[in-house]
């Protein structure tokens, strides 16, 4: 399925990126996407994304819920005028063939308030499913996007379980043989435990701003990509804090704004940046 | 005359727009075309208006300056309007410019393009470089003149089974796509989804998804499914939310449901629902077993670790400060127990996943703990009223612990400063108010005054002003201090007390005239005026009110108030010297006080009983323009 999914997009001219190597709770977060979709230059990608997100965990003992998942990301910036029926194409390469299901397009909006980002789309459905969250960014960072950007979301293994009639996500066969569950399970198991139990919540406070004033001092030499990693790790130490139930409701918005600010910066200076080399090639 | 077909095709509409664009269609296409449609088609791929048209503009006289200005002013009118000075004429002592009408299609890809732009939603985007800001991508337009295409070529079928689609004639446009399988009339693809459903068996719809799936299908297949009796364990509300809010399904009782579907093959579309909706249902058996499991009482033991409010402790403090509220206000011993327990499905992951069920599942989980109907009823109403014209509570217990609610509510988010700031309410307060208000007016529940801060019970005041019909200054001398000598608005005299027909017979008795908006404006002007005064309880504002027991035995003569009012020039505050006392203004209302603002309401109308109440305030104003907030309760995140 991956690599129907890759071969479909690379055909379709985008840069095949792998994973970032810091914790995501969203494919959108990569850099390959967030900074990539600021600015006055085209950009097309096709990535899988593990994400992450605390939260979500149960033990394993969900069938449809889990901290950890698989996101399949594309970007086409700018959005082409029939980027839905190259969408559609996507899926009939999956082998999905549109004309026996029914296949929808609901109102889904899309906003990540800790990355100052918001944009209209729907959600993807299938005879019901949700397969995909599908956007047309308008901000990011707090700026307006210039080309507007069409983003997919594929959700592999709901992807999957469709695919494979299958009504559990450890039961998908993730290799000839080899279950999700096999892989997975015990992983969500542990990192359940971790998340709700024991995450040291005065460490990870600690954390976040050192990865906060980090994020700031790079700013301040100018070197936006060091910097964003950073507000990733703020990001991440926060949905852990959040899972750990350390945070409340207002301090929880104190929070996401100082996320959002860092992120607001990163995406200016970026952006300074990519200006001051266009001045300088036309130099 | 000629028949002209517009159509804007567009990638998938949300509902909401589809209604937008329904409303403001016609008043454009007649503002750019001249005429009114004569037929409209809303859906999510297609906005499209018919009508009849002349073949030319109408000719039009650009009136200019006067004659005997000719030499200041006729170069420069010329000039703006691309003409030279030769070209002007003269009409009725003024210069002007003749402009001869021109054939419609030479203006139409304008005119269309205005229309397209024209159209505003409240959430719009943008997608190129056109600039062109709309709900979602305009992929093609089309304009037929009779069988003439003047802008674009074709129009498109259904998304996955159809293509282009020629309209040989603009007459023709229903008739043709209908034999590509798409329905573009909004009105026929609802009657045939009532059909459809009406069809398979007794369908409901208590969310109102019907609107939203209208607008969600170009093509009706109106399918049924049902799921493993097993989930039927859960409680229902459940199921239902599941079926509505998530699938947009129709519970047809039982194990049952109908939906709609835009095509496919009915067999496997059926069982991709009935696998999804079982997913989801598992999901929630999963969750809910988990709480059960535990049990409500040790779901409300874990209240302490769940902040309520920063700054103003956790559920379990909440917890507290209800069960003193309820005793306060004179709840038996139901209320009191479920105080204790009236949050404890805060604590519970099903509520984490139904939001808007709670209070509803922790009834339920205190019904299968065995508590008494009364405690599990009063858990089940604890927010009632939740919406401006919602039910209220059917219990006492139910009633006084959701006025408890509201006056914690109130006093922390005050205490903190979390007060409504024009349309900005987030935590609903006023909706909290107006709660607490109708609980008291029309649930005759009595709510002590000094149960409320002085700022809480000013605001909540405020919004009283609004929901009994009594003339506002009335309400206003009261609450600014006592007539004198009486002593009869008392600060301890309950919001409104269930005695002697209560205050919520005050009501004016007539469906639909409850608090207009219109009303409540006015009321807000006349406040005004009030401020200026000082607050001496003697400005007036005269309201005709015909209903209002006239010509009923017990009222006093009409009020030298009242009979002032009438007369007074509109927006003009009015003084009547006479009534400048207050006590006088009560005395001249007769002897009987009401029971909260101290004034008499005519007897005629005390009997009379409420038929309507209609919302004056609190409306969040949720994704307004380009809000980044989403259209359902919680965004997604990713």
């Amino acid at each position: 399925m991956i690599r129907a999914l890759e071969g479909y997009w690379a055909d379709q001219g985008c840069v095949l990126m792998q994973p970032y190597h810091t914790e995501l709770a969203a494919g959108t977060m990569n850099p390959a996407t967030f900074l990539r979709c600021l600015g006055p230059k085209p950009w097309k990608t096709a990535y899988v994304e593990p994400v992450i997100r605390p939260q979500d965990g149960r033990y394993g003992e969900n069938p449809y819920r889990f901290q950890h998942y698989f996101q399949y990301q594309v970007i086409l910036k700018p959005a082409p005028e029939d980027v839905l029926d190259r969408y559609f194409e996507s899926l009939e390469s999956l082998g999905i063939d549109l004309r026996r299901h029914d296949v929808r397009l609901v109102e889904d909006d899309w906003e990540q308030p800790t990355l100052g980002a918001w944009g209209l789309g729907w959600e993807v459905w299938c005879d019901g499913m949700e397969i995909t969250q599908w956007t047309y960014f308008q901000q990011l960072g707090g700026v307006d996007v210039e080309l507007v950007p069409a983003e997919m979301t594929y959700g592999l293994e709901r992807l999957a379980m469709f695919l494979q009639g299958k009504r559990s996500a450890f039961e998908l066969e993730w290799a000839p043989g080899v279950t999700w569950g096999d892989v997975y399970r015990e992983s969500e198991r542990e990192w359940s435990a971790y998340n709700f139990e024991l995450a040291p919540v005065d460490a990870l406070e600690a954390r976040f701003d050192q990865h906060e004033q980090e994020c700031r001092s790079l700013v301040e030499r100018r070197l936006p990509l060091p910097a964003y990693d950073h507000v990733l790790k703020c990001s991440h130490a926060f949905n852990l804090l959040d899972a750990r139930g350390a945070i409340s409701v207002t301090e929880r918005a104190a929070y996401i704004g100082r996320v959002r600010t860092l992120a607001r910066e990163v995406a200016q200076l970026y952006l300074e940046l990519e200006s001051e080399d266009d001045g300088e090639a036309a130099a | 005359m000629a028949k002209l077909l517009l159509e804007i095709g567009c990638e998938e509409l949300p509902a909401g727009a589809c209604r937008e664009a329904g409303e403001q269609l016609p008043v454009l296409v007649e503002r750019e075309l001249g005429a009114r449609p004569s037929a409209l088609f809303v859906g999510p791929r297609r906005l499209a208006a018919l009508l009849d048209v002349e073949e030319r503009t109408p000719d039009e006289w650009i009136k200019g300056p006067p004659e005997n200005l000719a030499e200041k002013a006729a170069a420069g009118f010329a000039k703006k309007h691309g003409a030279t000075v030769e070209e002007l004429a003269s009409r009725e002592g003024f210069l002007g410019l003749e402009r001869p009408g021109r054939p419609l299609r030479d203006v139409l890809p304008e005119r269309v393009d205005a229309i397209v732009r024209g159209l505003s939603f409240s959430k719009s985007m943008r997608w190129d470089e056109s600039g062109i800001r709309f709900s979602r991508p305009v992929r093609w337009t089309l304009a037929k003149l009779d069988g003439d295409s003047v802008v674009g070529e074709t129009s498109f079928g259904h998304r996955f089974t159809g293509g282009p689609v020629e309209i040989p004639h603009a007459g023709e446009y229903a008739e043709r796509l209908r034999g590509d399988g798409v329905e573009p009339d909004a009105e026929e693809r609802r009657r045939q989804t009532v059909a459809g459903l009406d069809a398979i068996g007794k369908w409901s719809d208590p969310a109102g998804v019907l609107e939203e799936v209208v607008f969600l299908v170009e093509s009706v297949t109106v399918l049924e499914g049902s799921f493993d009796e097993r989930f039927l364990a859960l409680p229902e509300r459940v199921v239902v939310t599941a079926m509505q809010s998530h699938q947009r399904y129709f519970p047809l009782g039982g194990n049952r449901f109908a939906f709609v579907a835009n095509g496919g093959d009915a067999d496997t579309v059926r069982a991709g629902n009935e696998v999804v909706l079982e997913g989801r249902l598992d999901d929630a058996t999963f969750t809910f077993e988990r709480d059960v499991q535990l049990g409500i009482d040790r779901l409300a033991e874990r209240l302490g670790s769940i902040t309520f409010f920063a700054g103003a402790g956790s559920f379990a403090d909440k917890g507290d400060r209800l069960r003193a509220l309820v005793e306060k206000l004179g709840g038996g011993e139901a209320s009191v127990e479920a105080a204790r327990l009236a949050k404890a499905d805060q604590a519970s992951e099903l509520v984490r996943e139904f939001p808007d069920l709670e209070g509803h599942i922790g009834a339920e989980y205190a019904r299968l703990a065995g508590y008494p109907e009364a405690v599990c009823a009063a858990i089940d109403e604890q927010y009632l009223p939740d919406a401006a014209a919602g039910p209220l509570p059917q219990t006492e217990a139910g009633k006084v612990l959701a006025a408890a609610d509201k006056l914690d509510t109130l006093a922390v988010s005050f205490s903190l400063g979390h007060k409504p700031t024009g349309s900005r309410d987030p935590y609903g307060l006023r909706r909290a108010a107006i709660g607490l208000c109708r609980l008291a007016v029309e649930g005759g529940l009595a709510i002590p005054r000094e149960l409320m801060p002085d700022e809480v019970r000013e605001f909540v005041e405020e919004r009283l002003e609004g929901l009994i019909d009594v003339p506002v200054e009335y309400v206003r001398a009261a609450r600014t201090g006592r007539p004198r000598g009486r002593g009869r608005c008392a600060g301890a005299r309950p919001l409104a007390a269930a005695r002697g027909g209560g205050a919520g017979a005050c009501r004016d008795a007539r469906p639909g005239r409850g608090l207009g908006v219109g009303r409540r404006r006015r009321a807000r002007r006349a406040r005004g005026r009030v401020g200026a005064r000082a607050g001496d309880g003697a400005v007036l504002r005269g309201r005709a009110r015909d209903g209002r027991g006239s010509g009923g035995a017990g009222e006093p003569a009409a009020p030298a108030a009242r009979r002032a009012g009438h007369a007074r020039a509109p927006g003009r505050p009015l003084t009547d010297p006479a009534l400048n006392n207050r006590a006088e203004l009560f005395e001249a209302h007769g002897a009987l006080p009401h029971p909260w603002v101290g004034i008499e309401i005519p007897p005629a109308t005390r009997a009379e009983p409420i038929h309507q109440f209609v919302p004056c305030v609190s409306r969040d104003r949720a994704g307004s323009v380009n809000s980044t907030r989403r259209s359902r309760a919680r965004p997604r995140s990713r």
